[in-house]
């Protein structure tokens, strides 16, 4: 199992590697250009409630927290090599900080998301110590088996209502407008986030680690400093995210925040829009979101017809789809190089 | 070449995938923005009391969502849905005409729309059917996975929901509610027919707990613990399992061990199978053996294999022998259970009586209504009083109509290898039960 893995992660680098190579190329002369993107880019998202119904609503806010969690996995293990399949651990204890913050307690919501953050960067120091010292296939079982005993936990924890969960009523009353500028404010946050890593010494840290761990080491870089860093930031932006999932979604359980279907939706994200690219998990999110909607009109096969379309493009373009545009169009709207 | 051709080829795919589902978005969209005055109409009728009269005579049809479990664990009660959806269509559109809306005659169509027995899915799914499809009324069914997420849906869209299949206590947690409702069992009124059983029985009293760490496992340990305290029963619980469990001999070993002669197991089908089995491996047999959410159905019975299945005890949710009848079909529940089991292979699904409950309940909202205007179909909803294949139903102050859920044991039967009986029905005592209750032959050994 361990050489299966090992084969993967080296086409997973090896696949890195090249589409980071294709942005490089694509570097120069996008300034402007890039910054009139982003400009149009944001007056759009801010003044789509204007002319969107609410079903254009909760679609762009599903595809805006789904960015953001795609964003967080892919600095994990398209940048930092930690694969993980325990993301959800935050998503549910973001989900849960909501839940009992504002129906437990009656406390204002937004507290929650600053509850969150905090609860997910402490849980994540903690469960580091053990996990960190795992590597490979066994720090990746290692973080579901940390999802999974939260499961169990919240299920028989009896301040957190046991298995029953939470309704959050607190949301009934918000509109899909409310919602909407959360998960946009979720959706930005997480990019900026990202970006700003990936352009600091954080960033050209993980991307040397991603490239060869042992160089890496070798010209002064901390291994674990630098993957405990991103797996707090990670985690903290990621619990954030789950808050606003279930602000979104006003009902939570254990078995269904805590499961392992979030990473799913993460990796298919990520690798079909482009691994250890910044664009790749909106493209990912974009092709996910929609894709689900469609697949609603196909009852009882739609998890079939999404299985096929992922194989279809892990096989056809196994670097996603921004490995396919990185060779054609010369557009880097997410340069992680100082120009 | 080769692989140029590869992303060609792919690309032309993704495109064509994004162009239609883009456009399927866009439908929405553009629907949506026909919804939101829609919408509004609904908001300001909602404060007004008035019928958008404009809104609702354009209708063709009623349109009514139904979030469901399709595909999942769940998926098993959706099993006779469209069988039940076609005999009660016919005699509501065709053989009625449809109903009368603003003047005219509308048949009902029906969308559904999967909650992969998901509760994060459900929740997708129910916005989906009221913002894309603009469902009239939206129905949600099967245990607090796709009912309290339904509902959450209702309330904050303002569209009148029906829910069914779930514990009441669980539903009541998302409450109060506005704009939905529910067609539930209630878990102690469950508890007290299936304690009143075990009461008929000659035991040792020692009751243990086989209970899952889902919500039904959670809410079945603090009903019987609260039931039983105080009482000449002793209960043991050797604590939770997770569902998907598949060795629970330390489990039984406890049980065994502490003397245990009733168990009260809250467990899906395939892990009763799997706890049963290796409790016979084990050479431990309970006298009584009750079980909750599993069991519902003759060929898991028969999977038992030899007499394994022989007087299990477990919570039916519908019988044929109710004594009640369906305003719209004009059959009484054993007419309807036999034309399944003319129509379909084997015994008949306890889910039919709540799908057909559910279309008795919406023929009668929808006619005493005669507008699909939300706020008025709301006020005709929770004015529903009607003789069902589950008796008389109408709301409690929580908007709830609380439906049968009783003691029933499986028997070897006539026509199939196993039949169920009512043993206890205390708490709807219109419902005949049978006496005396059989210890199971496997106990005898």
């Amino acid at each position: 199992m361990s050489s299966v893995f090992n084969k993967i992660k080296d086409n997973v680098t090896e696949g890195v590697r090249e589409n980071q190579e294709d942005a490089i190329k694509r570097g120069a002369g996008a300034g402007k250009r890039t910054i009139l993107i982003w400009g149009i880019a944001i007056i759009v998202l801010v003044t789509v409630p204007t002319y969107a119904g609410d079903y254009v609503l909760n679609v762009m806010i599903l595809m805006l927290l789904y960015m953001a969690l795609g964003q967080m996995w892919n600095l994990l293990g398209g940048y930092a090599g930690l694969v993980s399949l325990g993301q959800q651990s935050f998503i549910g204890i973001g989900g849960y900080a909501l839940a009992i913050v504002s129906q437990k307690y009656g406390l204002p919501a937004l507290l929650a998301f600053g509850i969150a953050a905090g609860v997910s960067v402490v849980f994540a120091l903690v469960i580091s110590i053990p996990i960190f010292k795992m590597q490979g296939v066994y720090f990746t079982i290692g973080t579901w088996i940390v999802s999974e005993c939260l499961a169990l936990w919240f299920s028989t924890w009896a301040w957190a209502n046991y298995a029953q969960g939470y309704n959050i009523t607190i949301t009934y009353q918000m509109t899909a407008t409310h919602i909407y500028y959360v998960a946009l404010a979720i959706g930005v946050g997480s990019l900026i986030v990202v970006f700003f890593i990936l352009r600091s010494r954080l960033g050209l840290a993980l991307m040397a680690m991603r490239d060869n761990e042992s160089a890496a080491e070798v010209r002064g870089v901390e291994l674990y400093r630098t993957k405990l860093k991103c797996f707090l930031i990670s985690a903290c932006v990621t619990g954030v995210a789950g808050a606003g999932i279930y602000l979104q979604q006003a009902f939570i359980q254990p078995t269904n925040a805590f499961g392992i279907s979030w990473t799913v939706s993460m990796v298919f994200m990520v690798v079909i829009g482009g691994l250890g690219t910044v664009e790749g998990p909106i493209i990912g999110a974009v092709i996910y979101v929609v894709l689900r909607q469609v697949l609603y009109n196909f009852p009882g096969i739609s998890m079939v017809i999404l299985g096929i379309i992922a194989i279809a493009i892990i096989l056809l373009a196994p670097k996603g789809i921004m490995g396919i545009f990185g060779r054609r169009v010369t557009i880097d709207i997410f340069s992680v190089r100082r120009k | 070449m080769k692989k140029e051709m590869y992303r060609k080829i792919l690309m032309v795919a993704l495109c064509i995938v994004m162009v239609f589902a883009m456009a399927a978005c866009g439908g929405g969209g553009s629907s949506t923005g026909d919804s939101s005055g829609g919408s509004n109409a609904s908001t300001e009728t909602t404060g007004g009391g008035e019928p958008s009269a404009p809104a609702t005579t354009d209708k063709t049809e009623i349109l009514v969502g139904f979030a469901a479990p399709l595909t999942g664990p769940l998926a098993i009660f959706m099993g006779p849905t469209p069988w039940v959806e076609a005999l009660c269509l016919d005699a509501i559109n065709n053989q009625n005409g449809g109903i009368l809306v603003d003047g005219k005659q509308l048949p009902i169509r029906v969308i559904y729309a999967d909650t992969e027995s998901d509760s994060n899915k459900a929740m997708e799914a129910a916005t989906k059917l009221v913002t894309q499809d603009k469902v009239d009324i939206l129905v949600g069914a099967w245990t607090p996975v796709g009912a309290n997420p339904i509902s959450a849906v209702a309330e904050r869209y303002e569209i009148p929901a029906f829910t069914f299949g779930a514990p009441e206590e669980s539903w009541l947690e998302g409450g109060p509610y506005k704009w939905a409702t529910g067609m539930h069992f209630n878990y102690d009124l469950l508890c007290t027919d299936i304690i009143n059983m075990w009461n008929k029985l000659d035991t040792n009293k020692k009751v243990g707990f086989v209970l899952d760490t889902d919500v039904d496992g959670a809410t079945g340990r603090e009903v019987y613990t609260r039931m039983l305290e105080g009482t000449e029963y002793e209960i043991f619980d050797p604590g939770a399992y997770t569902i998907g469990t598949t060795d629970f001999t330390s489990m039984i070993s406890k049980l065994k061990e502490a003397n245990v002669e009733i168990i009260t197991a809250d467990m899906i089908t395939p892990d009763f199978t799997t706890f049963w089995k290796q409790c016979h491996q084990y050479g431990y047999i309970p006298k009584v053996c009750t079980i909750n959410k599993g069991m519902h159905y003759e060929a898991d019975v028969e999977n038992l294999g030899d007499d394994g299945g022989n007087g299990i005890t477990f919570s039916s949710l519908w019988d044929k022998n109710f004594p009640f009848s369906s305003p719209l079909l004009g059959m009484s529940a054993t007419e309807i259970a036999d034309l399944w089991q003319s129509e379909n292979e084997g015994f008949y699904p306890y889910s039919i009586g709540y799908d057909v409950a559910m279309y008795d309940i919406l023929n009668d909202v929808l006619t005493r209504a005669g507008t699909l205007d939300k706020a008025t179909l709301l006020d005709a909803i929770l004015a529903t009083d009607i003789d069902t294949v589950f008796g008389n139903l109408s709301f409690n102050e929580n908007q709830c109509m609380v439906v049968p859920a009783i003691a029933t044991q499986w028997l070897p039967g006539e026509t199939f290898p196993f039949e169920k009986k009512v043993v206890s029905s205390e708490t709807f005592p219109a419902i005949p039960s049978y006496d005396p209750i059989i210890i199971p032959a496997t106990t005898q050994k």
